[in-house]
């Protein structure tokens, strides 16, 4: 019924190749087909974060993106920032200051402060919210969450010194 | 008082933490308030902020949840739902849809062959309708189609051809008590689902004798648990046709029993496990994507995979209970409460999915804290062709203790009392009889303790910002519970774990709770690591799964870590006591000439000589000792425990946007031993941020049984911008007697006590107390010009 179109996408340093329907979006592409369940859906509508990803550097929700224009882009998910063998210290301060519950939407939020420290390194409470505030968080109220970025910029800022 | 309590904030790192830790504790402004109401048990590991054990699997984005399982050969299902909110199901036409591309079957309540019916109180929903009976609202279920792909059974369900007839529908609970209205129960002849009668004192006299009355009506609306995770899962047969269902919720073993019940399949041929949950809340105490999983698995012996979009989650789930409240209060004039007379009418939707259990708590809640000599609370909770209401955190507890902490509010303003004071001179002393059902005062009452450790952390009352600007502070008690496994009702009386220690020294906990998100199998954990000495890295926690994790029951009303907490800690006291034993046996001496410390058995005359918790391990699996121990807890003190909170606010309205800025919330939590600081903290803020979100939010608008918010775009929870400047929260250590530890309950509470704190700071600010909510900034510039 529809043209099918081979996608070639690296996800994390690695190369990847699928097929996928025109109106495929990268976020059934990333989940279906290629098996990163680290990108999670909410609402597939954008309203909702948890299908954030890094695309060609810029922080997308993966569910508004076609999965045709992201070909041969490079993609960053939460487990290219760190798997559990070697966490990032932004994942780290997620875990030590309880910027986690049920873990749904943390994949997002782990995205979009990584985004926000690769830009700003010494970024207020402020900075982080305004930051964040494309990602619905329904367990944490974010309190605990802020405190992880903060935490992990000034640890961060600590190490490249 | 205040001066003998010692208040100690830990800034250290605590012990026990992994060396990658940073130095989380100090920022967290958690304060520990010493009672010395009675000893706080000394711990190593319970008690400490440990990262969560599932952690690492969370913040990489690995942790599967229901709509990450992929099976080789699964189909997808796609429920088929009624766009009426009250009509006859005359016919089901599937002929078209089967002839399309990939379909496997349309299946109907034809080809089920039980019960067809589930619900908490009791099996009152149909899993489908059947032809000749009614759909009750919009999106009940009335067919399932089974396809190749997801588009595949989308496509179908829209060519199944159901004849519905249209009926007369109901709106407005108080419609529904009318006689002419349209009937709805399945076995009563009114809309009544039930009622609740409190009548102690004499209410008329004191209403006559007091120098005050207030009397006002609320507007308590309801909400959306917005949970991240829409409801998802997947179903697997063997060729033997034992079913596999894995799914998140909140009770394994209930959706065990409802689809045996429903699909007429034996109790023994079902596993569910109930896996990690993208937030739960109360709404996956439910069913939701089960049983049609099971029947899809049934039917086609395929494996099949159900995922609920975001909007079929808002559309379906059970939500929060509305009431309206009309409240009478009345009080001496030195701000003592005399009298309460309240009417409550509350809406269960379709059908009473929970709610003769939630209506009966959300009455018991309306004293609060308080000790009233004359009650009198009358009420009804009635079906309707609304969404369905069901359980959400409080279970009817915010939506009662709300309307008494606005009432006592104006109260003291009318009397010219210190809102404090009156709260004080209210509030519960150890020989108060409380309403809430199966509750008795049994641990000292840290009521005051609450209030002033709020006020002691709130610091002044700040000034506005700038000029122009109001500021108001506002205060709120509740005494929410918390279940102990006592309790006579089947899932809820007793909790199961067993405790395994390994020939290598490393240990299984096996316990039937869910993880809902709340940390429960980090508590676990640490309750296992504190009791046998084995380090929480060599612990596994198997929950949730019906098969191998015995009965936990569910995992709601702030119960897990004081039942399933109790029920870890005494099978680890018995394995612990075995091998002691059998840890003397290969020391050749007596257990009571043996000294433990953590992770090793010394001989007390000898410390040269002692055996690690490894080397006791293998030496019971070489000497043949049972390493397992499988420990059943019941309490039979109360059915109840009980503690209290205050919530304290202070916010910034601007008078001429209408817009509200919070400051800062404080809560002020009668703890117990905190088991995990961190989690309890989380739960603390998190239930805040819901509660600001209910009262200046999230407005779930239906209009003639159609949801008018159908998704996130439409119905607003708070982002990071809508947080408050702080948070702070001050967890008060005095210990329930019962409780492993010490430890009281907290997942819901946080919910309980804000709602009235903020709105009660709306009112210090404005003059005017909002009735109904959400306070959005139009409702406050309205209620500002009136």
């Amino acid at each position: 019924m529809y043209d099918t179109h081979t996608i070639r996408l690296t996800i994390n340093g690695v190369e990847e190749e699928t097929t996928v329907k025109p109106y495929a979006t990268l976020l059934d592409a990333l989940r279906d087909q290629l098996n990163h369940i680290e990108v999670k859906e909410g609402c597939a509508v954008g309203d909702c974060g948890a299908c954030a990803v890094s695309l060609n550097g810029v922080t997308v929700c993966s569910c508004l993106v076609l999965a045709r224009q992201a070909d041969g882009a490079e993609l960053v998910t939460a487990a290219g920032i760190g798997k559990p063998e070697k966490l990032h210290p932004l994942q780290e301060a997620f875990m030590d200051y309880g910027g986690i519950q049920c873990g749904f939407c943390t994949p997002g939020l782990i995205l979009s402060s990584k985004a926000l420290l690769d830009e700003n390194p010494h970024p207020t409470r402020q900075d982080i919210k305004v930051a964040l505030s494309g990602n619905y968080c329904r367990c944490t109220g974010y309190e605990q969450v802020i405190e992880a970025v903060l935490a992990a910029a000034e640890k961060m800022d600590g190490q490249n010194a | 008082m205040l001066d003998e309590k010692r208040v100690r904030v830990q800034t250290a790192p605590p012990d026990g933490r992994p060396a990658h830790a940073g130095d989380g504790w100090s920022a967290s402004r958690i304060v520990e308030v010493d009672t010395g109401a009675a000893e706080v048990e000394e711990t190593a590991i319970v008690g400490k902020p440990i990262p969560r054990i599932d952690g690492p699997m969370k913040v990489s984005g690995l942790q599967q949840y229901g709509a990450d399982y992929y099976v080789p050969g699964m189909l997808f299902v796609k429920v088929v739902r009624s766009p009426y909110p009250h009509a006859q199901v005359q016919g089901i036409e599937a002929s078209d849809a089967l002839q399309l591309p990939g379909v496997k079957a349309v299946i109907t309540a034809a080809d089920i062959k039980g019960a067809n019916r589930h619900g908490l109180a009791g099996p009152n929903r149909p899993a489908l309708i059947p032809i000749g009976d009614n759909v009750r609202y919009i999106g009940d279920p009335v067919a399932i189609v089974v396809a190749e792909t997801v588009e595949q059974a989308e496509t179908a369900a829209k060519a199944v051809m159901v004849d519905y007839k249209q009926l007369p529908a109901v709106f407005d609970p108080e419609d529904a008590l009318k006689h002419d209205a349209p009937k709805l129960n399945y076995d009563r002849d009114d809309n009544i689902v039930s009622t609740y009668n409190l009548e102690r004192g004499d209410v008329e006299q004191a209403l006559a004798e007091a120098d005050a009355v207030i009397e006002q009506t609320y507007h308590v609306p309801s909400q959306d648990h917005v949970q991240l995770e829409p409801e998802s899962g997947i179903a697997t047969i063997d060729p033997e046709g034992n079913l596999t269902i894995i799914a998140a919720s909140q009770d394994p073993f209930y959706i065990l029993q409802m689809i045996s019940q429903a699909l007429a399949v034996p109790e023994s041929k079902i596993r569910v496990k109930s896996i990690a949950s993208g937030g739960s809340f109360g709404v996956k105490a439910h069913i939701n994507v089960q049983v049609h999983l099971a029947l899809a698995a049934l039917v086609t012996k395929r494996p099949v995979k159900l995922v609920w979009s975001r909007e079929e989650s808002l559309l379906v789930h059970p939500k929060r209970h509305p009431a309206r409240i009309h409240y009478k209060m009345g009080a001496r004039k030195d701000g003592r409460i005399t009298v309460i007379d309240v009417e409550v009418l509350s809406d269960s939707g379709a059908y009473p999915a929970s709610s003769p259990y939630v209506f009966n708590v959300l009455c018991g809640a309306i004293p609060g804290p308080y000790d009233i000599p004359n009650i009198r609370v009358r009420g009804k909770v009635v079906a309707t062709n609304n969404p369905i209401k069901g359980t959400f955190r409080g279970y009817g507890d915010p939506q009662g203790f709300t309307p008494t902490e606005l009432t006592l509010t104006q109260m003291a303003a009318k009397l010219g009392i210190d809102p404090v004071h009156m709260r004080l001179i209210n509030g519960h002393t150890p020989e108060s009889k409380p309403t809430q059902h199966g509750v008795h005062i049994d641990h000292p009452v840290m009521l005051g303790e609450t209030i002033r450790q709020a006020l002691a952390v709130a610091g002044p009352k700040p000034e506005p910002s700038r000029s122009g600007l109001l500021v108001g502070r506002g205060m709120s008690c509740v005494m929410p519970t918390f279940d102990v496994a006592g309790g006579k009702w089947g899932s809820m009386a007793g909790t199961a774990a067993n405790v395994e220690i390994l020939p290598e020294g490393s240990a299984v906990v096996r316990c039937g709770v869910s993880e809902i998100g709340v940390g429960i199998t980090t508590v676990l954990a640490q309750i296992a690591s504190e009791e046998l000495g084995v380090s929480i890295q060599n612990i596994q926690v198997v929950f949730g799964d019906s098969l191998i994790s015995p009965k936990a029951g569910p995992s709601v009303a702030s119960r897990q870590a004081y039942t399933a907490g109790n029920a870890v800690r005494e099978a680890c006291r018995l394995l612990h006591k075995r091998m002691k034993e059998c840890a003397a046996r290969e020391l050749g001496v007596a257990p009571e000439e043996l000294w433990t410390a953590w992770g090793k058995f010394v001989v007390e005359k000898e410390p040269s000589r002692s055996l690690s918790v490894p080397q006791v391990a293998a030496a019971m699996f070489r000497t043949g000792i049972d390493r397992e121990v499988h420990y059943w807890f019941r309490a039979t003190h109360a059915e109840y425990g009980h503690l209290y909170v205050t919530a304290l606010v202070d916010l910034e309205v601007d008078p001429e946007t209408g817009q509200i800025r919070v400051l800062q919330v404080v809560n002020s939590h009668d703890t117990g031993k905190a088991l995990n600081p961190l989690n309890v903290r989380g739960q603390l803020i998190g239930g805040g941020s819901q509660a600001l979100g209910w009262v200046l939010l999230e407005d779930l608008k239906v209009q003639n049984g159609r949801l008018l918010t159908p998704s996130l775009t439409e119905y607003l929870t708070p982002t990071s911008m809508d947080i408050p400047d702080s948070y702070k929260t001050v967890i008060i250590e005095a210990p329930y007697p019962t409780g492993p530890y010490g430890a009281k309950g907290v997942g819901e509470h946080g919910m309980d006590s804000t709602p009235a704190a903020i709105l009660n700071a709306i009112y210090d600010a404005i003059g005017v107390m909002m009735t109904q909510w959400p306070v959005t900034s139009e409702a406050l510039w309205k209620a500002l010009r009136q």
